[in-house]
């Protein structure tokens, strides 16, 4: 063999002597911890990529939630909390391996986060094996709670595609009781637009609304007239638009009036950005469901106070999913509240189940079956004013957590 | 250590000890390490293979297949799909292994005929769009593979112990290591390099340059496919990711930083590079800057083609090369 | 029938601002051998720039004067980032594909990442100039009043290009290079500086494409290099690589039939490019016109 070879098998030794003894670097003791010992949290989502600033925003929201619940001490049941936090890069293969190294090497006692579906579900076998209870916000899959991808060791605080089907549904009952109207629906052709999609058109089904057609754009297309057309002609009264990214439809829609043809719009409100792009919709904006705004939530003092910290710390005010952050330190502090500080799944997972808890939304709590956290969703009016930057939900009523309850999934 | 190896030259050597050093230092991986760094060993270990068989097409052959990611995402889904829906066993892997090969049988001898009429461009091109019409086609399939957000499955003893399976990946390159090596050593793995370096010239040598491009082809598909297998029964997850753009551009990384042309470059590249990636995700904690890691590793893309065309197995070489021009003279081989 | 004609006109202005980045990778990829991933990048820039400039300044001048030095602005940014990539990069790697694969991947992975860094992960809102919003209605046929400007700004940049490639010396030079470029060398031209001018105008040209498609969806993102780049590789493909009128030919070509296609069978819609790139570069890798540059 050559010299060269030598040498590079050399250099490549080293590097793993070097890599082995770093992975070696979590400190002994923490495990269930006993007064006193510092709490890891490992907190993983996506903090670069396609989806980094719903990975920032849950960043944002989960600090001010600790930082609430804990008084500002960062403590709880006398255990200083430390968070790790990792970087899924949205690939999730690199999820699963860091997930990996929160779990083993830096021996975190929970688990939180996950913008990505795809990350989570990448993960979910690792929280079984490794015993470790995690709490996952905002991806939003169905299958994540689905058998077989579910083990008990699973929660979510943030909703489920299936939620915001019922909350469309829901916001569609509202408005006509009896049923009978007709609707279509417009989502990207890709796996997040037909898990929005699917559950819908089964939850209006049953609901007595007529379904006449569900349009697919192609996700990176400038223009969707073919399917704008199509819709138009078939003129439904409601047309429940998905959307998340740039290249939104709204101009087109509105270029192509379809309000005019007698469609009235519906759909999620998205982040703040994304609001700002459905102003062509003008004064006709449409009705719909939201997750999180910061001015919907009533009589929320855990609202206000995470509104005025948000704004005193970024200069901004917190968005969709700054409120899962906070919902998820919420759950975590409180369940560690109530364990006194124990982390042992036996001890964790059956005071979780069930476990209401407080966030910027209302009170939710962990369904027993699967750990999915039941809450309430905003039903909104899109309004929008001259000189607002962006379009602007406004309070209409509060879809209560009982009116959602999305099916089980899980077999049990 | 001069007077031992002159007086038994061939029995103990410096190569000799360190691959045996190399040899111990995997072996005994897994009951000192974490099984972070199992895995981490294991991935490399795998995409080790995976690059290996690019660079068959690259390094040897000489096309660019920018949808090579087509072979390991249809091990990925073979896997996934059966263990999904079919059932979880030795036997329904071996069913997983044979249609693996033939899938990628199949596509070999497409982009054979494919690359045999249309020059180096072209080929690349419609390879990137085979494995577009692949992602796609497994997207719109998401009643079995749920596409985006993925399947995830079981796998069947032993491979679920992640030990066992670490080792099964570690007997996986070595024998794919060896088979490659056999074919590139071999006759028809010169008429590669006779092709790569001037395949009009190999054509009036007498040589059938179309027979040795499927070949290459042929090989180098069903040993990605084979890494496909398992990487599933690595990740026990699929999703669509494993067909896109970035995993082709994977295997154009790791066997341009190791060095095209060398299979043991290939090794070692994937080795640097996964290292790599992980040393930065680790470093986020040390400063915020490591957060944009996206840079450093792009970075690495423009600094290797720039300052190391030929990898690292040629960086060496060039630093021997001089080494040996100002020793002038002996060189120390085995 | 008149939303026919709607979805004609829809589908030709889609095929202009494709036209506006895969013109320049047309010219790029013919006359330099330069396969260049990070085309999608400048592209993205030219929005970025545009951007940063028309909500920066709307307030402060005349709606049109703003959008005006806005698309300049894109512009010098392409400009500028052509030339940085075309001297720092790629013309390391001339004549050797596979680099310049790998380097141009990098540089869109660093730049795309820069631009996360400069102005956030966020989508961001974009206007169109007030004097060419809104609609028009002939008896049941919608006109956009943007879209319409992106046709005319198309037929333009096309005449241009075609008058400057056949009716200047440069342009003589140029086409003589793409057919040629030992040869041109040969006659004591320096066709190393052509190199850096076609690609820096290329790259102004894709910096403009992005300027003037960041309206047309309203919003933009880091992600819109990538996706606009893929469709800007398929028409160089169908048009004949190498030929600036057969970019125009093939824009016009793929704009339609993704209408079409999105009108009659939309399931095919997301794959019907790619297939189509495939088939042409398999039977007919002369393009669809014929028009490829012969060597």
């Amino acid at each position: 063999m050559s010299l060269k070879k030598c040498i590079v098998l050399f250099l490549t030794l080293s590097m793993f002597a070097v890599m082995a003894a770093c992975g070696e670097s979590a400190p002994a003791g923490g495990g269930s911890g006993g007064e006193g010992s510092p709490l890891r949290i490992g907190a993983i989502t996506s903090l670069s990529g396609a989806l980094q600033s719903y990975g920032e925003d849950f960043q944002r929201g989960f600090y001010l939630g600790l930082e609430y619940m804990t008084n500002n001490t960062f403590t709880v049941a006398g255990r200083p909390i430390e968070i790790i936090w990792e970087d899924t890069t949205n690939t999730p293969d690199v999820a699963r391996e860091r997930t990996l190294s929160l779990l083993e090497r830096d021996r975190v006692e929970l688990v939180t986060g996950f913008a990505s579906s795809g990350d989570a579900m990448a993960s979910l076998a690792l929280f079984e094996e490794f015993r470790t209870v995690a709490v996952i916000d905002p991806a939003a899959a169905d299958a994540i709670i689905a058998a077989p991808n579910w083990n008990e060791y699973i929660f979510r605080t943030g909703r489920t595609s299936g939620q915001d089907a019922l909350a469309m549904v829901s916001v569609l009952q509202n408005l006509h009781p009896e049923g009978g109207v007709t609707v279509a629906t417009l989502a990207p052709d890709s796996t997040f637009g037909f898990a929005m999609v699917d559950p819908f058109i089964a939850a209006a089904e049953a609901a007595g609304f007529d379904v006449l057609l569900t349009e697919f754009i192609p996700p990176d297309a400038t223009d969707a007239s073919p399917q704008l057309l199509r819709l138009r002609s078939a003129a439904p009264q409601y047309l429940y638009t998905i959307w998340a990214g740039p290249n939104s439809p709204w101009i087109q829609i509105d270029e192509l009036d379809l309000q005019g043809a007698g469609v009235t719009l519906i759909t999620g409100a998205p982040e703040r950005d994304a609001l700002a792009a459905m102003i062509p919709l003008g004064q006709m904006g449409g009705i719909g469901f939201c997750v999180y705004y910061y001015t919907l939530p009533q009589n929320q003092h855990l609202n206000d106070w995470m509104v005025r910290r948000h704004f005193e710390e970024h200069n901004m005010a917190p968005d969709l999913f700054t409120s899962g952050g906070f919902a998820a330190a919420s759950a975590i502090i409180t369940a560690l509240e109530i364990t006194g500080g124990v982390t042992d799944p036996d001890v964790l997972i059956p005071t979780m189940r069930g476990m209401e808890f407080n966030t910027p939304t209302g009170m939710r709590y962990f369904r027993y079956e699967d750990h999915q956290a039941m809450q309430d969703l905003f039903e909104i009016d899109f309004t929008w004013q001259e000189g607002d930057e962006y379009m602007v939900p406004s309070f209409r009523r509060v879809i209560g957590r009982d009116e959602i309850v999305p099916p089980i999934l899980n077999g049990r | 250590m001069g007077n031992i190896t002159s007086r038994f030259p061939n029995l103990i050597t410096i190569p000799k000890l360190l691959w045996l050093l190399a040899g111990i230092v995997i072996l005994i991986i897994p009951p000192i390490s974490t099984t972070a760094t199992i895995t981490m060993v294991s991935r490399i270990m795998i995409f080790a293979v995976y690059a290996m068989a690019y660079d068959i097409l690259r390094g040897y052959i000489g096309i660019i297949h920018l949808g090579f990611a087509l072979f390991i995402g249809g091990g990925t889904y073979f896997v996934a799909i059966l263990f999904a829906n079919v059932g979880i066993s030795i036997p329904i892997l071996l069913l997983a292994i044979v249609g693996t090969t033939i899938y990628s049988i199949i596509w070999a001898l497409i982009v054979g005929k494919i690359a045999a009429k249309s020059g180096l461009l072209a080929t690349a091109m419609i390879t990137m769009a085979f494995a577009e019409i692949m992602r796609n086609m497994m997207e719109r399939w998401r009643t079995v593979t749920n596409g985006l957000d993925g399947l995830t499955f079981r796998v069947p003893a032993p491979f679920d112990n992640r030990t066992f399976m670490y080792y099964a990946c570690f007997v996986f390159l070595l024998l794919m290591a060896f088979a490659l090596y056999k074919f590139t050593t071999s006759p028809t793995g010169r008429v590669w390099q006779a092709v790569r370096e001037n395949e009009q010239r190999a054509v009036f040598l007498g040589y059938d340059t179309n027979r040795a491009r499927t070949i290459a082809l042929l090989v180098s598909g069903v040993v990605a496919g084979l890494a496909g297998v398992m990487f599933a029964l690595l990740n026990r997850f699929a999703n669509t990711d494993v067909l896109a753009m970035q995993m082709t551009y994977n295997a154009m990384l790791y066997s341009l930083v190791g060095g095209s042309g060398s299979l043991f470059g290939s090794i070692i590249g994937s080795a640097v590079v996964v290292l790599f990636q992980n040393f930065l995700l680790d470093l986020r904690g040390v400063h915020f800057i490591f957060e944009r890691w996206l840079i450093f590793f792009g970075s690495l893309y423009i600094l290797v083609v720039i300052f190391m065309p030929k990898g690292i197995m040629g960086f060496v070489e060039t630093i021997r090369e001089r080494w040996k021009h100002k020793k002038g003279g002996k060189i120390y081989e085995s | 029938m008149a939303d026919l004609i709607t979805l004609l006109i829809t589908g030709i202005s889609e095929g202009a601002h494709i036209f506006l980045m895969a013109s320049s990778l047309s010219v790029i990829l013919g006359l330099m051998k330069v396969v260049n991933f990070a085309h999608g990048t400048l592209f993205l820039w030219g929005a970025y720039a545009f951007q940063m400039i028309f909500n920066g300044i709307s307030g402060q001048v005349n709606n049109t004067l703003a959008w005006l030095i806005s698309l300049l602005g894109a512009i010098v940014a392409g400009f500028i980032l052509g030339i940085i990539f075309e001297k720092v990069f790629i013309a390391r790697v001339y004549g050797n594909i596979g680099a310049q694969i790998l380097i141009t991947i990098g540089l869109q992975i660093v730049f795309t990442e820069l631009v996360r860094v400069f102005w956030g992960a966020r989508v961001i809102a974009v206007a169109r100039p007030e004097f060419l919003q809104g609609v028009s209605n002939f008896s049941g046929v919608i006109i956009v009043h943007y879209r319409i400007f992106l046709i005319a700004v198309g037929i333009l940049v096309a005449i241009a290009g075609h008058f400057i490639l056949t009716g200047t010396r440069a342009g003589m030079i140029i086409r003589a290079g793409v057919q040629n470029s030992e040869m041109v060398g040969a006659l004591g031209i320096n066709i190393n500086r052509y190199f850096t001018l076609v690609f820096a105008v290329g790259a102004a040209l894709a910096g403009l494409g992005g300027a003037l498609f960041a309206p047309i969806g309203g919003t933009v993102s880091p992600e819109i290099g990538n996706s606009s780049q893929l469709l800007a590789f398929i028409v160089v493909i169908i048009g004949g690589m190498g030929n600036f009128m057969g970019s125009a030919l093939g824009s016009l070509f793929l704009g339609v039939m993704m209408a079409l296609i999105g009108w009659t069978i939309p399931d095919l819609a997301l794959i019907a490019p790619v297939t189509l790139m495939a088939l042409v570069l398999i039977f007919r890798p002369q393009g669809l016109f014929g028009l490829a540059v012969k060597h």
